[in-house]
């Protein structure tokens, strides 16, 4: 207390020691016996180094805040990727790195990297056939042949483009109108950011001495590249450098460090910072495994699955939806994520082999790496769709629903969520040890099964979505795909009873209809029965 | 020493002018405002603002005068002052007057936004779910009926028409969150448990960089400004004011998407 009021008031009568004034009273005149305090003259050695503490603790302050605004991103940039602590397998079957033969560590990493790279430098290694294809997924926006894997359409560029142009637009009007150095840093995209510098820093040269830039950019390799040699030409082709924008694995790596690490950590095993206090827990790329993905259980999700998950987000949960980037980030951070779950399964694989007593051999690591690509590549044969519309659901189609939920050799939904849908259903409990628990996943995390009646679907509310969801169940966890049995308009019939369940809740429904009941004429006598 | 600090302290009044006078040129105050009730908003904004502008600049220069005059040194001691009664009446009745007046005048702009019974007579075109940290708007699909089989859900983007009156429902499904569209002058927070009716109309076309164009698909950004978590900071979305043409074409796609077989997937 006293320091403080010493530097302060030190401030503005210009003195700094507050032992200067007469006996007895603060320097300004003011008699302290009149307030109560001791007569006596405060201690001038502890006054001082209060008033040190307190001027250093003002420069520490200021040091904290010059250290926040420096990129502390660039350290962690230069980390590499760590080897997990522990494998889960399945419940019975757990391997520790620390069991594993000694000094296999470090080769395995060494692998990883040649498959992977860095997190500062993230390359997918080609395989030998790759290369003779011209096949390469470093580069989806190519086709193949031009070594590019082609996963991005045309008509899904043409999409990009545009959505480039409304991201860059500051950037794109400082360039036709001349003012290049008006062009704002491109955030999270440090390669885009290097070869629009480059590209600049060409364009400005005047080689020719005659005072003004030649606007002639060095010829690059790219198959339809242009000769530039004006501005009008510089002015084109730098637009399009931001138009057709797709982000390298290095922009992509910087945007996950920044969004998504906290929580999926740094290899994607789900580890970040924030994971122990989220429920569920943030996925585990490695196992390969993606809950809310279109295609049969355990299977790779094709591109466009994560790119939904990432869009939409898992609602309600810690996975937010992603609609404020960018359509290129969006894509780039699929393909960045697929990279971290090819590069821990690989780790899981090769970890798995070398439990087994194998060796750790090249031919062993490219066929664990290309059998694991040959999954992902082949994720759109095992899409998960049908064949007919999706039906209106009539009453029928509702009665035979209920009776296929409740049908223990039907759908069988009623034994987790319950007889009414409320997620209370007696099988989402087991016993252990004569102690009554929930049961949980593959990743040993406790499962709530959903109540149904709450209208959220963590994997979308479409009807289509729900369809896959009961045909494919959810991998990792102990809900399972409906029997192969049941015929589609059986699975449509569990869908919509399902979907009714949540008809006209939380509100929703009632509140419309109040709303309703104001302006129009509308019976609701049918829902009210349906209420908390 | 003494005209230095007093100086120092004058710097404060003269920045603090400055910017709220140089703040609309800068476009440090909020966008331009496209809804009907906008300029209503930014009319008792300003009346608000130059009223405490006035008050900020006399107690400011009051201030500094005070600690110029009275920080000389010297041997006088405190007096004690037991006030003036006829300046604390003043100093009590004039502020009085002034919130009468900004009370007064903010009534009508506040019924005609807030008020339940001047709600444009129109159904609500969705309802607006505020959660940690999402916003998902829900359109009643192609029956008309929320809370049914076909209903639209549309995260983070809010896509309305323009040059109609638009209601609808803000719901929270945790905490506290508020629904803030600064291009439209319109807040409300979403309370738990309570499904509260919101209404905007936008005639304006101008888009968030200033450009004016009635066909034009504009973008405006919807912030949470209610402090809601640890997330908060990025709980952000959009609001996409199209045609009504544009706009049913939107939602005729969405219908079509909801029906999906699972075929062609979208993206
Ligand atoms: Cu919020």
């Amino acid at each position: 207390m006293g320091g403080s009021y010493f530097f302060f008031r030190s401030l503005f009568d210009g003195s700094c020691d507050p032992t200067d004034g007469p006996s007895g009273q603060w320097s300004d005149g003011v008699d302290t016996s009149a307030l109560g305090a001791s007569n006596d003259r405060p201690n001038p050695d502890l006054a001082s180094l209060m008033r040190r503490i307190h001027i250093a603790s003002l420069f520490a302050l200021s040091g904290l805040a010059l250290l926040s605004s420096c990129d502390i991103q660039a350290q962690a940039k230069e980390r590499s990727y760590g080897l997990a602590e522990e494998y889960r397998f399945d419940k019975s079957n757990t391997i520790f790195l620390e069991d594993l033969p000694e000094g296999t560590d470090a080769p395995l990493m060494g692998a990883l990297e040649m498959l992977c790279g860095t997190p500062a430098e993230p390359q997918l290694m080609l395989l030998e056939d790759w290369v003779d294809e011209g096949y390469d997924p470093n580069f989806p926006e190519y086709p193949v042949g031009d070594m590019g894997s082609g996963e991005i359409s045309e008509d899904e560029m043409a999409l990009i483009e545009e959505d480039n142009m409304r991201v860059f637009a500051v950037q794109l009007e400082a360039i036709a109108e001349g003012d290049y150095a008006g062009v704002v840093p491109f955030r999270g995209a440090p390669v885009l950011q290097a070869k629009w510098d480059d590209f600049l820093a060409d364009a400005l040269e005047d080689e020719d001495g005659d005072g003004a830039p030649d606007f002639v950019v060095e010829e690059d390799d790219s198959p339809n590249y242009v000769a530039v040699d004006s501005e009008e030409l510089f002015r084109e082709e730098a637009a399009m450098l931001l138009i057709g924008w797709y982000p390298r694995l290095v922009d992509s790596a910087d945007l996950y460090r920044l969004e998504c690490m906290h929580c999926h950590g740094n290899e994607g095993a789900g580890d970040g910072s924030t994971a122990p206090f989220l429920h569920p827990a943030p996925r585990n790329y490695q196992p390969g495994w993606f809950k809310w993905a279109a295609v049969e259980n355990k299977a790779k999700p094709r591109r466009v699955d994560l790119y939904n998950i990432l869009s939409e987000g898992a609602y309600t949960s810690a996975m937010p939806n992603f609609k404020r980037f960018s359509r290129a980030q969006l894509h780039g951070l699929v393909d960045y994520v697929r990279l971290l779950s090819i590069r821990g399964e690989t780790e899981r694989m090769l970890v798995l082999e070398l439990d087994g007593g194998a060796s750790l051999t090249p031919a062993l690591i490219s066929e664990t790496y290309s059998d694991i690509w040959e999954q992902w590549n082949n994720a759109d044969e095992r899409v998960v769709h049908c064949e007919g519309d999706v039906p209106e659901p009539t009453a029928e189609l509702l009665a035979r629903g209920r009776e296929l939920y409740m049908d223990a050799n039907g759908g069988n939904c009623y034994s987790c969520h319950g007889d009414l849908g409320l997620g209370d259903g007696a099988s989402a409990w087991e016993e252990v040890d004569g102690v009554s628990q929930r049961i949980v996943d593959d990743w040993g995390e406790e499962i709530i099964p959903r109540n149904l009646t709450s209208g959220i679907y963590r994997g979308g509310r479409r009807p289509i979505d729900i369809y896959r969801r009961i045909s494919i169940g959810i991998t990792g966890t102990p809900m399972p795909a409906v029997p192969d049995t049941l015929t589609e308009e059986d699975r449509w019939a569990i869908v919509h009873y399902v979907l009714s369940l949540s008809d006209v809740h939380d509100g929703v429904g009632l509140d419309s209809m109040r709303m309703r009941a104001a302006h129009a004429d509308h019976s609701d006598e049918d829902h009210d029965s349906e209420g908390h | 020493m003494r005209l230095l600090v007093t100086l120092l302290l004058f710097l404060v009044p003269v920045l603090g002018v400055w910017t709220f006078w140089t703040a609309e040129e800068n476009g440090w105050w909020m966008p331009e405002t496209v809804t009907t009730y906008g300029p209503d908003i930014d009319y008792l904004f300003y009346l608000i603002l130059w009223m405490v502008a006035f008050f900020f600049i006399l107690t400011e220069g009051l201030l500094v005068w005070f600690v110029f005059k009275y920080s000389k040194k010297d041997d006088t001691k405190g007096v004690y002052s037991h006030g003036n009664h006829k300046l604390e009446l003043l100093w009590t009745v004039v502020p009085g007057i002034l919130l009468l007046v900004i009370a007064f005048s903010q009534m009508e702009t506040w019924a005609d936004i807030k008020y339940r019974g001047n709600l444009p007579k129109t159904p609500p075109i969705a309802h607006v779910w505020a959660s940690q940290f999402d916003w998902r708007v829900q359109y009643p699909g192609a029956d008309g009926e929320f809370g049914t089989w076909d209903d639209v859900e549309s995260p983070h983007l809010f896509v309305v028409p323009s040059d109609e009156d638009v209601v609808f429902i803000l719901h929270s499904r945790d905490v506290l969150h508020s629904f803030f569209v600064p291009a439209f002058r319109l807040k409300q927070d979403a309370v738990p448990g309570m499904a509260i009716p919101v209404w905007f109309n936008v005639d304006k076309a101008i888009d968030e960089e200033g450009a004016e164009d009635k066909e034009a698909i504009r973008l405006y950004d919807l912030i949470c400004t209610e402090l809601c978590g640890w997330g908060h900071y990025k709980m952000a979305g959009r609001v996409e004011v199209r045609s009504r043409e544009k706009f049913d074409e939107w939602m005729a796609e969405q219908e079509a998407n909801v029906m999906s077989n699972g075929k062609e997937d979208q993206s």
